[in-house]
């Protein structure tokens, strides 16, 4: 009796993987757009290091190397532009990332980066909140933004 | 609970504040995770389940979904950046549904620096490694946290109070850990009785890098009461005092209750390039017979590629098996006295788990919050070790067994 289970599953999940062509792929193909890290324009802080970047972004402190509290803010719509900062800050695809942050935030440890919806509601984040940092495309970035951190 | 007003008040605070911040979502977030999956064993004798607080057990010949599948809701509400509010409601297999074994958690959560963090109410228990995420099934590559390690943890959450400093250096981030409460032992079944724990102090040291992180944690707390079988077993050799002059002491030491419980775990992990290694090395002890000192781990090696995970992970629990001849040369061992003898080795087999596993498994990530998994494990069970498995009978007459399990699951989280 087992062994049918067994084998129906087996087969089950083989032909959803091979209908899942792109199952290896999370991250959009074509060269991408240059990241940058952006803060409010009123900020003290001018530049960042990628370890400062990982443990805002990945929770792991809080604040700017000056000890001034720090928002990180994800984009919740526009998953390229996530999917393509989170490879070039840690290498990983975008369902390691939930995993890694469903550990922090389902254990109550840590509270997970602020979600706006848009670049534009991001751009409209940073004008008001001199906490805030956040990640944009180059050619979103705006005079009242500050750029502290670049992708190569 | 103990600290019911404490955790009621909690909670309907959070219910309170959820319910009137409709028109502030940017202060309220939402969340959950949850799991829909299935485990079937190859044997009757030694059935399936996920730790030895469920009732819910697989079958063999069958695929049963309530061992492992549950949901689960978060509510965070902040009052600012720093003062927020989170509560977090579990439904899984339980005889008993109630808005108390429901919360896993429901505390208050107060940044003081970036460094400091305070947190008092209920707590997710930070025992072992994945003890505060064991039923987060979307954060971890297996079905299930190894049943040899985690199977044993008594409690999903404490009521109490925690506080963290964290720091970060060149090379790494130092966090420190300590927290005080109190709680019961998490039993799915009404068929057993909770044990309290009271004074309940852990301390936890981690050092994390991206790429690797060791933590130390350790807990100690007293057992406030016995379960009904140790205390009727402890009361019957008591009253052998006037053929055995050392049956007071003994009946003492069959004792849960004052007895001091100590929880210890070393976990490290590495990841090198697609491969992450990792694994867990914990010690049980207390000064009860009916919790003696075992030593159980977890060593599991991933190789990641693309939206797969394979894994291959090896665990074990280890403990001494209880001979009350050997233990306990002057016990009175006669016709009369003879059934008891051997409750008196169940009381010291109960807890005294002897297994290893070895499992291999696969994950793939379907979507960026939802996995397909697969796991096939295989199980080696030893004579009077076989408490983690759902079996009949006493424990001190199980025998050597092999069970092959196979559990599915879709994990998910939004």
């Amino acid at each position: 009796m087992m062994k049918r289970y067994c084998f129906r599953i087996i087969v089950i999940t083989g032909l959803l993987a091979l209908t899942s062509v792109n199952c290896f792929a999370f991250l959009p193909e074509g060269t991408p757009e240059k990241i940058v890290v952006v803060i409010h324009q009123k900020n003290e802080v001018q530049s960042l290091d990628k370890k400062g970047l990982i443990n805002l972004f990945m929770g792991k402190y809080s604040a700017f190397p000056n000890g001034q509290e720090a928002t990180p803010i994800d984009v919740a719509l526009d998953e390229n532009l996530k999917a393509e900062f989170y490879e070039a800050l840690v290498g990983l695809p975008l369902p390691r990332i939930n995993a890694y942050w469903s550990r922090l935030k389902f254990s109550g440890r840590v509270k997970p980066p602020a979600l706006e919806q848009t670049v534009v509601d991001v751009t409209q984040r940073l004008e008001n909140d001199e906490s805030a940092l956040a990640y944009v495309y180059e050619s979103n970035v705006t005079d009242k933004m500050k750029v502290v951190y670049r992708f190569d | 609970m103990l600290n019911r007003q404490f955790f009621f008040t909690a909670l309907s605070m959070s219910l309170l504040i959820s319910s009137t911040a409709v028109a502030e979502q940017e202060t309220l977030k939402v969340s959950g995770f949850g799991a829909l999956a299935t485990a079937t064993a190859d044997t009757r004798s030694y059935q399936f389940r996920n730790d030895r607080s469920q009732s819910e057990i697989a079958k063999k010949d069958g695929f049963a979904l309530k061992p492992l599948s549950l949901v689960g809701v978060q509510f965070d509400y902040s009052f600012s950046n720093k003062l927020d509010i989170v509560g977090q409601f579990v439904y899984r297999a339980q005889d008993e549904q109630t808005i108390d074994s429901i919360t896993q958690m429901a505390f208050l959560r107060y940044d003081l620096t970036p460094s400091w963090q305070l947190r008092a109410g209920r707590l997710a228990a930070d025992i072992f490694q994945f003890s505060d995420t064991r039923d987060v099934s979307i954060a971890y590559p297996w079905v299930k946290v190894p049943t040899e390690v985690y199977g044993i943890v008594p409690a999903r959450s404490f009521d109490g109070a925690d506080i963290s400093y964290l720091r970060p250096y060149t090379d790494f981030n130092l966090q420190i850990k300590a927290f005080w409460g109190q709680g019961e032992s998490d039993f799915t079944s009404n068929e057993y009785e909770p044990i309290t724990f009271n004074n309940l102090r852990s301390v936890g040291v981690e050092f994390t890098a991206f790429d690797w992180s060791v933590a130390l944690k350790h807990t100690e707390t007293e057992a406030k009461n016995d379960n009904a079988d140790s205390a009727f077993v402890a009361t019957a050799v008591a009253q052998l005092q006037p053929f055995w002059s050392g049956a007071t002491d003994f009946a003492n030491s069959l004792s849960l209750r004052g007895a001091t419980i100590e929880y210890t775990s070393l976990y490290m992990n590495r990841y090198l390039g697609d491969w992450e290694v990792s694994g867990e090395l914990a010690h049980i002890d207390s000064d009860s017979l009916a919790l003696r000192h075992s030593l159980n781990g977890f060593i599991n090696l991933s190789y990641h590629r693309g939206a797969h995970t394979f894994y291959g992970l090896f665990s074990f629990a280890d403990s001494d098996n209880y001979f009350l001849s050997e233990e306990q040369p002057g016990f009175p061992i006669t016709p009369d006295t003879a059934e008891l003898a051997v409750f008196v080795e169940e009381v010291g087999s109960t807890l005294a788990h002897n297994q290893q596993s070895f499992s291999l498994g696969w994950r793939w990530d379907l979507k960026e919050n939802l996995a397909f998994k697969a796991q096939v494990e295989r199980t080696d069970i030893e004579a009077r070790g076989s408490g983690l498995r759902a079996r009949d009978g006493l424990v001190v007459n199980s025998d050597d067994g092999v069970a092959h399990t196979l559990l599915l699951a879709l994990s998910f989280s939004f």
